[in-house]
């Protein structure tokens, strides 16, 4: 007899305030009839695993917990987030500069090239290109990263109790770290080619913190479909490859003409937009702003959804 | 006050096959693909499981391989979260289920301790209180300032095993006693457990080893197929599971 026609109840497990207690102080949630035939088929990863009444109170509730028990263990995921990168560098002799070293040499060389295509000078080229490209890789590296967030910590989420909010803290700071050593480059390109800070220079700070509420959403929601369908992984990093030549990176969309409106398709270019004219001390585009922050908004509350409703389940599917 | 209550709990694992993990499986029409992914596979880990335990009670979960202790010890654990039923845990718990989770082999002594501590959620400063103690306990000198990939088994175990026994838990889940090192170690480990048993209320441990059960343990539930075969006092339930 198939389980969902037991009529059993359902008492989802929720974090308390105090420490990693379970406690299931919320009413019961009463089983629903069960849905005809062809409703019942067109979610059967869930009727079939017996996770009904996903979408009670008691859910939602755990998912808030979760993010809050998270934040508050903010120090750990710092900690797994930084030994995690010391892990990849350990016994190199630059380390993470490694990546600083790289990105100076992609500026430089690849800049270069692309200075003569677009016939302007490499000083006016060069600040471009480099605070659009340390913005592209820090929005790459929250998509590749997301992706592994919870197949990653297969281990901790197998044999401990911790918030999943916690790896999806510690994967964003791995990147921003990241992130951080890549900026001496963009400074020397500044200091080198004169930029100076103006006012609009403080727009720095909502437009990182902007770009690193997306790297959150990203995470969360790519780390949740990459565990559970694992094909997105490589569809990604194809996908990826596409991306960066559709996101004005190398090139100013205003000399692809009419073409270049296009480019406002993709999500990429308004937040490599926002890092850059604040980098550079310009005026931001409004327009890229206002995508911004309407991405985030539908982000959050589809980010949210979908971890209030999948979050128990991310454990079955590493 | 420490407790644990279970009601009804069934934990059902999904099997995801190489064809069913992947989206092509939801993209392509449903008559390529054919009846299979239609019916997911499932492992009934643990069916309707309810039992109740009292600060005080030192169970013994006993079964043959594949009963379903693991997966108890996981939801215990707050792992494992039932599809079925109701879990409720009451006081710290403490999972030593796998010691060396969290140990990195590249990594310092010093920094595995640090990050082992953390994820047993002990604070900094409680870390570097007790480094000393953990240190001296695990009885490896200067090799603390080594990195783990230079450690013997032996060493390695003594170190997970010292930083892991620090917690002061109120519920202690167990897989399996773990007993490390030489005769020696051997010796002071069970006793450094026994005071970790002590200091918690509730204590369930999972093993094969039925005399030290016996000895420890004043309940026991009986685990077979994932269902409670048998719950009682620890005597008589071992008993019949040892005739059996």
């Amino acid at each position: 007899m198939p389980r969902a026609d037991r009529g059993l109840r359902v008492w989802p497990v929720r974090y308390l305030s105090a420490g990693n207690r379970l406690s299931m102080s919320d009413p019961i949630p009463t089983r629903p009839a069960a849905p005809p035939g062809p409703a019942m088929r067109s979610a059967p990863a869930v009727q079939m695993t017996g996770h009904a009444r996903a979408w009670s109170r008691a859910a939602f509730m755990a998912a808030l917990a979760d993010l809050c028990d998270g934040a508050r263990n903010w120090r750990l995921s710092a900690l797994l987030g930084w030994s995690e990168l010391r892990r990849r560098y350990r016994r190199s002799l630059l380390g993470p500069f490694w990546i600083t070293l790289s990105m100076a040499f992609f500026i430089l060389l690849v800049g270069g090239v692309f200075s003569q295509l677009s016939g302007s000078s490499m000083r006016e080229f060069m600040p471009y290109i480099a605070t659009g490209y340390a913005t592209w890789l820090l929005l790459s590296s929250f998509i590749t990263d997301g992706c592994m967030v919870f197949i990653g910590s297969l281990r901790f989420l197998r044999q401990m109790r911790l918030p999943k909010t916690t790896f999806v803290l510690a994967s964003v700071w791995r990147d921003l770290l990241v992130f951080a050593h890549n900026l001496p480059v963009v400074l020397l390109i500044f200091a080198l080619a004169g930029v100076r800070p103006t006012a609009w220079t403080l727009m720095l700070i909502p437009a990182f913190l902007a770009t690193a509420a997306a790297g959150l959403i990203l995470a969360l929601v790519l780390g949740m479909i990459a565990a559970r369908f694992r094909d997105l992984i490589p569809i990604v990093s194809s996908l990826l490859q596409l991306l960066f030549f559709l996101t004005p990176v190398l090139y100013q969309p205003a000399r692809l003409g009419r073409a270049g409106q296009l480019l406002a398709f993709n999500p990429a270019t308004h937040f490599v937009e926002i890092m850059r004219s604040a980098f550079l001390g310009e005026a931001p585009s409004a327009a890229s702003w206002l995508a911004v922050l309407g991405m985030l908004a539908v982000g959050a509350v589809g980010g949210f959804l979908l971890f209030a409703r999948f979050r128990a389940r991310i454990t079955y599917w590493v | 006050m420490a407790r644990i209550q279970l009601d009804e709990v069934s934990v059902d694992l999904p099997v995801y096959s190489a064809s069913a993990r992947s989206l092509k499986a939801r993209l392509l029409p449903a008559g390529r693909i054919g009846e299979g992914p239609r019916h997911q596979i499932l492992v009934h880990a643990l069916r309707d499981v309810s039992c109740e335990f009292e600060a005080g009670d030192h169970v013994a979960l006993v079964g043959r391989n594949g009963a379903g202790k693991s997966t108890f010890l996981s939801v215990l654990a707050g792992i494992y979260e039932p599809a079925y039923g109701r879990v409720q845990v009451e006081g710290r718990i403490a999972a030593l289920l796998d010691i060396n989770l969290g140990m990195e082999d590249e990594a310092t002594g010093r920094e595995n301790v640090m990050l082992r501590g953390r994820l047993l959620g002990m604070s900094k400063a409680e870390i570097t209180a007790r480094l000393a103690e953990i240190v001296e306990f695990a009885a490896l000198g200067d090799h603390i300032d080594l990195p783990l990939t230079t450690y013997s088994t032996g060493m390695r175990l003594r170190l997970a095993f010292s930083v892991s026994t620090c917690v002061a838990p109120d519920v202690l889940l167990l897989d399996e006693i773990i007993g490390v090192g030489d005769v020696e170690f051997a010796k002071r480990s069970t006793e450094r457990m026994q005071q970790l048993i002590q200091r918690s209320q509730i204590l369930v441990v999972a093993s094969h080893n039925t005399h030290l059960l016996a000895e420890l343990c004043n309940k026991a539930i009986w685990l077979e197929g994932g269902r409670v075969r048998e719950i009682g006092p620890a005597a008589a339930v071992m008993a019949r599971y040892q005739s059996s």
